[in-house]
């Protein structure tokens, strides 16, 4: 539990305020601390809480550059300290199990060499969105990464949330520094009216870094979405657009009916 | 402004008993961290391009030198 040869992390959205007591101990016991976070806060506080072992992944993303590609040199960055015998933390902004490929790989693979891992939950977006929307799951809630949900057939419920993640990347598997190639935003509307209707409203929901700054929140209907120029880490949300139908059956066999 | 204005912002990412001072009184801490009233300005105006340009804007000058 605590002699963790591999430990992944998540900075939260906003380090003021979403770094844990717990990600803040292990960054700053780890021998060697690999990070890449967006938030320049996050990043300054690694290399004030390890600064000898702090170690930037950014390098390892280049423009134009396959993020799959990415993923599987850095995970084999954090094998060869671990090989050395290192204690390794993996700090990653967000959850860093939440659409994280290489975290959730570096633990894989460090098991399967025989070393100790573990991930510890962080905030994400969707925390953030819940907070600042005012969604409540207690009528279910579907989540998917923007690209994935299009490219797939998936099965909507239109009683329950809709979250999609990554829709300022839609389309776009290669890494960029500020804008993606958004693709298929056309096509992803004609998805979403074919369950919801073209006036449905949904939200493109960008979570504040820092204090004191408001979420970018806009609103607007679903044929109004490939004319919405999602930022690049922008979320989208649907909201229901009606109650669930009773189950009239098991109610009745519960005594439920209310 | 940006090493000291991290480094400010730093504490109150690591030190809750120094955010909490911050929630408490925005001008009393920033002050106190040494930081000056164009930085407090920033910090309380609510506009997160113009914090994060503050914050990194001496960023790229080092990794430049650091490259040479």
């Amino acid at each position: 539990m605590n002699g963790e040869n591999l430990v992944v992390v998540g900075t939260g959205i906003r380090a003021i305020g979403q770094l844990t007591v717990e990600t803040i101990a292990w960054i700053k016991s780890a021998d060697r601390v690999l990070y890449v976070v967006s938030d320049p806060v996050a990043e300054e506080a690694i290399r004030t809480l390890n600064p000898e072992g702090a170690e930037s992944l950014l390098p390892y993303y280049d423009e134009n550059k396959l993020r799959s590609e990415t993923y599987r040199e850095i995970v084999e960055v954090a094998m060869v300290y671990l090989r050395q015998g290192l204690r390794v933390c993996v700090a990653v902004y967000g959850h860093p199990g939440v659409l994280a490929v290489a975290p959730h790989e570096m633990i894989r693979r460090a098991r399967a060499e025989g070393f100790t891992a573990r991930m510890l939950p962080a905030i994400s977006a969707e925390d953030c969105l819940f907070a600042d929307l005012g969604v409540d799951q207690v009528g279910g809630c579907s989540s998917y990464e923007a690209t994935d949900f299009l490219l797939n057939t998936r099965i909507i419920d239109p009683a329950s949330h809709l979250i999609l993640w990554q829709i300022g990347g839609l389309g776009d598997a290669t890494y960029h520094k500020y804008d993606y190639n958004v693709r298929g935003l056309d096509q992803l509307a004609r998805k979403l009216a074919a369950y919801y209707g073209p006036n449905h409203q949904v939200t493109l929901y960008e979570a504040a870094m820092f204090p004191g700054v408001e979420p970018l929140i806009r609103s607007g209907p679903i044929y109004h979405l490939p004319h919405g120029r999602p930022t690049p880490n922008s979320t989208m949300y649907v909201p229901p657009l009606s109650q669930a139908q009773p189950d009239l059956a098991i109610r009745q066999e519960l005594g439920m009916s209310g | 402004m940006s090493a000291d204005f991290r480094h400010f912002l730093v504490r109150l990412a690591i030190d809750p008993e120094a955010y909490g001072q911050f929630l408490a009184d925005p001008a009393a801490s920033a002050r106190e961290g040494g930081l000056s009233d164009a930085q407090l300005d920033v910090l309380t105006g609510g506009d997160q391009n113009r914090l994060y340009a503050a914050l990194t804007s001496d960023l790229a000058d080092e990794r430049n030198q650091g490259e040479r």
